[in-house]
């Protein structure tokens, strides 16, 4: 397999861009809803990311969602499977659009706004406040979260054709249930019947739980969702 | 061009529509895919364009696994499905958005296509009738210049004139190093066309000749009478007398009449067979 099979950096960005102009009016539509609501919520949209997190995860989920749509498409499935570029730049670009596309899409929206948001307190108020500090390493903390996290939904979108975010959330949610219970099990077999040592261990097991869910779990994700992407079929 | 070894495939496991297929196609020519509904065209056809993977055997187009879906096999196939899409742009902006896809993207001939089936370039494909929209990516299909094409129904929704511009547009552009399949029920529609014929039934392929080797072998008849079966491979009553197939014993030069040959397959499978393995061996 040559490298033009696998990964062209040019096929990749066409492959983006079209992606984006395709979508340029629910784009466009979705920053005006997002403006809007900023500009109808009571917080101040300056030095403030919280709103800016609100947006990044909702409407990031929400596009996330749907980023699969044309595949569950039997007819629009044969434009995206038959289009000369190769699964990892479908992939690249899918993941692209919604992870780091559209976190800073939404920053640049924001920032914006909050730059207005400073004139605007200047001039009808004088109130001297600060923009969004877009160095802030808490901001970059968060926006890595979020793509993270988006990696979950990116695989649910692959794998459910309809209520995508609702079955990814349960999903979850059971694995949970049932790590939690399986967890709990084995630690009351290893510990029993002394319970005395085993805070130290619990916490050591959180650890590595936190490492493989915050580092292993996007990449899981990610190659999960790629594998999928090979193997559809237009049955 | 097409090599296909052993394939089976089956929607569930438990009931397989091809079982151990064996099909080889070489470049050049117009292929007719016939067949009743259920047989397995559509199947086929996606097979070859790796939308769905083979259960057990091979499949390999132009030497490559297709359901790999690499870029360089591709960028050498292109499938008009029945079910069509298209996008909300306009015919420029569609050219704009995917010709770069394809190495070998003719400008010209699509503009000659285009003129053809007398389309607007500036109306977005969304508002296209379901016959334009299908001219539309005829029309650019053509335009790529791959050297696989697969066309499911491309006749379907179009008008009488549409046909014929379809035809011609086909012939004008088929070469030796082009393979045409074409998937149709409509088989008056490409009578002309295509230089070979498939036929699926139940998900094998009982008949792959071409249409030189049917007009060597069978002659097409018109009789007055009612002919014996035992004398003809098949016969239909028609307004005018009774089509008849027989053996063309005394090299007569007839017309290839598509739905008689399919019928007349269709209904005597072994003797036909029989009659063009004959010839081979």
């Amino acid at each position: 397999m040559n490298a033009h099979d696998t990964l062209n950096l040019k096929r990749l960005s066409h492959l983006i861009i079209n992606d984006l102009r395709l979508q340029a009016k629910t784009i466009l539509i979705a920053a005006a809803a997002i403006i809007i609501f900023i500009m109808l919520m009571p917080f101040r949209v300056t030095d403030d990311s919280s709103a800016y997190f609100n947006i990044l995860y909702v409407g990031g989920f929400i596009f996330t969602s749907v980023a699969f749509s044309d595949l569950h498409n039997r007819s629009k499935a044969h434009l995206f499977l038959m289009l000369p570029c190769s699964n990892l730049e479908r992939f690249l670009s899918k993941w692209f659009l919604t992870s780091v596309g559209f976190a800073m899409g939404a920053l640049i929206i924001y920032y914006i706004l909050s730059v207005i948001g400073v004139a605007f307190y200047l001039v009808m108020f004088k109130w001297h406040v600060n923009a969004l500090n877009i160095f802030d390493p808490d901001l970059w903390n968060g926006i890595v979260q979020y793509i993270i996290l988006q990696s979950i939904i990116l695989l649910g979108a692959i794998i459910f054709k309809k209520q995508v975010l609702i079955k990814t959330a349960l999903v979850i949610s059971c694995f949970f249930l049932v790590l939690g219970l399986f967890s709990l099990l084995i630690a009351s077999i290893v510990f029993y019947p002394d319970y005395s040592q085993s805070e130290f261990s619990i916490q050591a097991t959180l650890r590595g739980g936190h490492f493989i869910f915050w580092v292993m779990l996007a990449p899981l994700c990610w190659y999960i969702t790629y594998l999928r992407i090979t193997l559809y079929e237009l049955i | 061009m097409i090599e296909i070894n052993e394939l089976s495939f089956g929607y569930a496991n438990s009931d397989k529509l091809f079982k151990n297929m064996q099909l080889a196609m070489e470049k050049g020519g117009i292929c007719g895919l016939l067949g009743k509904n259920g047989s397995g065209k559509t199947t086929l056809l996606k097979v070859i364009a790796g939308l769905i993977f083979p259960r057990e055997g091979s499949c390999r187009v132009l030497g490559k696994v297709p359901s790999r879906r690499q870029p360089s096999f591709l960028e050498e196939i292109y499938f008009l499905p029945e079910d069509l899409f298209v996008p909300a742009l306009t015919v420029d902006n569609y050219v704009e958005f995917y010709a770069s896809f394809y190495p070998r993207f003719d400008h010209v001939l699509l503009s000659s296509c285009l003129n053809e089936f007398d389309l607007p370039r500036d109306k977005l494909l969304t508002n296209f009738s379901h016959g334009q929209k299908k001219k539309f990516l005829i029309a650019f299909g053509l335009a790529t210049n791959c050297r696989l094409f697969i066309l499911d129904e491309p006749t379907n929704g179009l008008d009488i004139p549409s046909k014929a511009q379809f035809r011609k547009l086909l012939a004008s552009i088929a070469t030796d190093e082009k393979l045409f399949i074409i998937s149709t029920h409509q088989v008056h529609d490409v009578e002309n066309l295509i230089d070979s014929i498939l036929i699926l039934d139940e998900g094998k392929i009982i008949f792959h000749q071409s249409l030189l080797e049917v007009a060597k072998q069978l002659a097409f008849v018109q009789q007055q009478t009612e002919p014996d079966l035992s004398a003809c491979f098949y016969y239909e009553k028609q307004l005018s007398g009774y089509a008849t197939v027989i053996t063309n014993s005394n090299d007569q030069d007839t017309h290839v009449d598509l739905e008689i040959l399919f019928n007349a397959i269709l209904s005597n499978k072994t003797k036909m067979q029989k009659l063009f393995n004959e010839v081979k061996s």
